[in-house]
């Protein structure tokens, strides 16, 4: 005979989506789609309408837990610009970091590696859904094209994006993105999920922009 | 770039050094206070799972196994001013791992958005994310 005080307490069931609002679900949808179209095409430059012009963007990147051995993928092209401020303790070094600009940040969109996004891999939380702004996680995996690895690298992200009404759509006014590595039972999964409803019509990549 | 947005972005980074200190400490070690570091309406999404209110909030984190966190990155910005009218807000994003009870150490992954309210910080929204596969609750 024991005690009963060593209990295990369980974990909340994990939600693919959540959604402050149910009708920001289209909205944020076809925003996605559009946006990852471009970002998985060769040219990145459309994605200049679908950020203010004063945007903000900025990345870090860390490997995942238990994850750094010789066969890991290793996220070198991430860290130049790892805006990690506990590592980064320079005031200026963090202005530097931080992308100022639509141009700012496409630029340097455009010189990340080329990748394909995994949507079916996507959670999306919608937090925030007011007629002055939208904020939004998105986390999910994408496979890295032509970056000199032996084996296409998987990766994991998860970018916050704070979205605001800009003539008849939206901008993106500021955007978080994290790197770091999927870890071996997320890299077994991608692009793995069988849809059975009818795939979206292939539309030529359009400027995000969204109506409402 | 204009000096005010170049110091709010200084303030930013440094209110997400603290406010993040605090967060985790809190809810590692005090949670009974968590709901103090939320607005009245904020919201936290936990996994997907949405509770809304610092007081369904505070009983959230009550509920929860024990936990762990350890930061391994923190970034922050000043939210854009047409989106938030000029009250101060910032968005802090932040990497880490957390142990929960006696489970293996997860990678996750969390961002905020904060607002001044008076003479102190407020959480808006929290969302967090374990970084792990999909297909472990999907039933196909």
């Amino acid at each position: 005979i024991s005690f009963d005080i060593s209990e295990e307490v369980h974990l909340p069931t994990t939600q693919q989506t959540f959604l402050c609002n149910q009708e920001g679900e289209s909205i944020v949808r076809q925003f996605l789609e559009q946006y990852f179209l471009i970002f998985d095409s060769e040219n990145r430059q459309p994605l200049l309408q679908a950020y203010h012009e004063s945007a903000l963007f900025s990345m870090t990147m860390s490997y995942p837990y238990g994850q750094k051995d010789r066969s890991t993928s290793w996220l070198n092209w991430y860290t130049t610009d790892n805006r990690n401020l506990l590592r980064v303790s320079d005031p200026d070094r963090r202005q530097k970091l931080l992308k100022q600009g639509q141009v700012a940040v496409v630029s340097f969109l455009q010189e990340m590696p080329l990748t394909k996004h995994d949507i079916h891999s996507f959670t999306v939380d919608l937090v925030l859904f007011t007629s002055q702004m939208i904020c939004l996680a998105v986390s999910g995996m994408f496979r890295e094209l032509k970056s000199g690895h032996k084996v296409p690298p998987t990766r994991a992200f998860f970018r916050t994006l704070v979205i605001v009404p800009a003539g008849s759509g939206f901008c993106i006014a500021n955007e978080t993105l994290h790197v770091t590595n999927a870890t071996d039972e997320q890299a077994r999964l991608i692009f793995k999920t069988v849809v059975s409803a009818p795939a979206t019509p292939v539309t030529s990549p359009i400027a995000p922009r969204l109506t409402l | 770039m204009t000096q005010i947005v170049k110091s709010k972005i200084d303030q930013a980074c440094r209110v997400a050094e603290e406010f993040t200190k605090l967060y985790y400490e809190t809810s590692d070690k005090r949670r009974h206070l968590m709901s103090r570091l939320y607005l009245d309406s904020g919201l936290l999404a936990w996994n997907g799972n949405g509770i809304n209110g610092n007081e369904r909030i505070q009983k959230f984190f009550i509920d929860l196994p024990t936990s762990d966190h350890t930061i391994n990155t923190l970034d922050a910005q000043p939210i854009l001013d047409s989106a938030v009218n000029g009250q101060l807000t910032f968005m802090i994003q932040v990497s880490g791992t957390v142990k929960y009870q006696d489970r293996v150490p997860k990678s996750f992954q969390q961002n905020f958005i904060i607002t001044a309210q008076g003479d102190k910080w407020k959480i808006v929204s929290d969302c967090f994310r374990l970084q792990e596969p999909l297909s472990n609750n999907e039933k196909t």
